[in-house]
């Protein structure tokens, strides 16, 4: 329990705010919000079972908390979907787990970069960290790359890193 | 009125009605502070933002008389409204304020006392953030600081700088009954006493003029004291 609640008496006590936020949402209702978008991204051939969106709502409250981070409104994991959901590189068979890595890489890469990068450019980044890798998130988490662009997001902001990023793709795309 | 004092008076339900009430608005100040580009913030900041938003309250708490009929009648996130506003007017009425503190400034080189009124308090109105940070001291925090002869530390952010304005222009006026020769030789003796450039003293100029008087005519006030004052 932080600080502020024990000291700021009853009236909040008990009552953390990753409890209030992160835990205020059922998992039951989050589950069926992602079992939704079947019907978006049946058009890619992707879809999460009941189980999977479940594990997933669950990889998201977790990666939260291991980031100390509390999410409000709509949250990122549906932009994650409907992102991903438009791979090249994506195949049913790895689409749950891959959606389970990349939400646990956004909330960390979140912290990483200090909030100078909004949820969209962020997953945007993985997005095309995925499609370079050729569907691997991994490598990509892994990478001097994205190494490269933490650091400049820290010191210079992030018009330039994504300049960056796509420099990096064409030199890629150059080398094939 | 007191945090545990205004809030006692609430019953098991209208504290759940207030505390759900002000996390709900604190949602909508997480989506405000973040601009509209991102749904999730850092606890620690989200604690700052709801410190902030709870010190809003206790301020419109404290200078609102029908206070207690309040807290069981206006909604958490109106009372934090009303805060917030009551936060922003002391802004205004302390800028106010520092101007009239300028304009009957002590004539001293002391560079603790120039640099807290034409730099660090200043900074404090340039960053200060009601907001998303009214509880904070902005730029004065870690700033060299007049020490004041009543120096009270106990509230912070905007309580703290009107506190802070008033005490240094009720010592203005004690002072401007001293001539600027005489304020002078009391801080170069003090200095010299101390083996230190009297500039770059970190001391309360009242303080010293007063220790000056007690010197001279133990008991009551002297001749010698009333010679550094100005004739009328």
């Amino acid at each position: 329990m932080s600080r502020l609640f024990q000291q700021k008496g009853e009236i909040f006590l008990n009552h953390a705010l990753s409890v209030f936020f992160n835990s205020g949402y059922p998992v039951a209702a989050e589950k069926d919000d992602l079992v939704r978008l079947n019907s978006e991204t049946g058009e890619f051939g992707l879809s999460l079972s009941g189980a999977q969106a479940v594990d997933l709502a669950q990889t998201h409250r977790l990666a939260l908390s291991a980031s100390g981070r509390i999410e409000v409104g709509t949250g990122a994991v549906e932009k994650i979907i409907l992102k991903f959901s438009r791979s090249h590189y994506l195949w049913q068979q790895d689409y749950a787990k891959t959606l389970n890595e990349a939400v646990e890489a956004f909330y960390e890469l979140k912290n990483e970069t200090e909030d100078r990068i909004s949820d969209s450019d962020l997953i945007g980044i993985l997005f095309k960290g995925f499609e370079q890798y050729k569907g691997a998130l991994e490598p990509f988490l892994q990478s001097r790359e994205l190494d490269r662009l933490l650091r400049e997001l820290r010191f210079d902001g992030y018009a330039d890193s994504e300049s960056d990023l796509t420099d990096i793709e064409e030199e890629e795309d150059e080398n094939e | 009125m007191s945090d545990s004092l205004a809030f006692s008076s609430l019953t098991a339900s209208e504290k759940g009605k207030l505390r759900s009430e002000l996390l709900w608005e604190l949602s909508r100040m997480i989506q405000r502070y973040n601009g509209g580009t991102g749904d999730s913030i850092q606890v620690e900041k989200a604690e700052a933002i709801l410190e902030s938003m709870l010190y809003c309250v206790r301020v419109y708490l404290e200078n609102t008389p029908s206070a207690e009929k309040e807290l069981h009648t206006v909604p958490g996130e109106e009372l934090f409204r009303r805060g917030l506003g009551k936060v922003e007017n002391m802004v205004t009425e302390a800028e106010i304020l520092y101007r009239e503190v300028v304009n009957t400034r002590i004539p001293t080189d002391l560079i603790s006392y120039n640099i807290t009124l034409d730099e660090a308090i200043p900074g404090f109105f340039k960053t200060y953030n009601p907001q998303f940070a009214a509880h904070e001291n902005g730029a004065l925090t870690g700033s060299l600081e007049y020490p004041l002869l009543r120096n009270g530390r106990s509230r912070g952010g905007i309580l703290y700088i009107e506190e802070y304005l008033e005490e240094m222009q009720k010592e203005n006026e004690f002072c401007s009954r001293y001539k600027k020769n005489y304020i002078r030789a009391v801080l170069l003796l003090h200095g010299k006493k101390h083996g230190l450039d009297y500039r770059e003293m970190v001391v309360n100029i009242p303080e010293l003029l007063l220790e000056q008087e007690r010197k001279k005519a133990p008991g009551t006030k002297s001749a010698g004291a009333r010679q550094g004052e100005k004739e009328n």
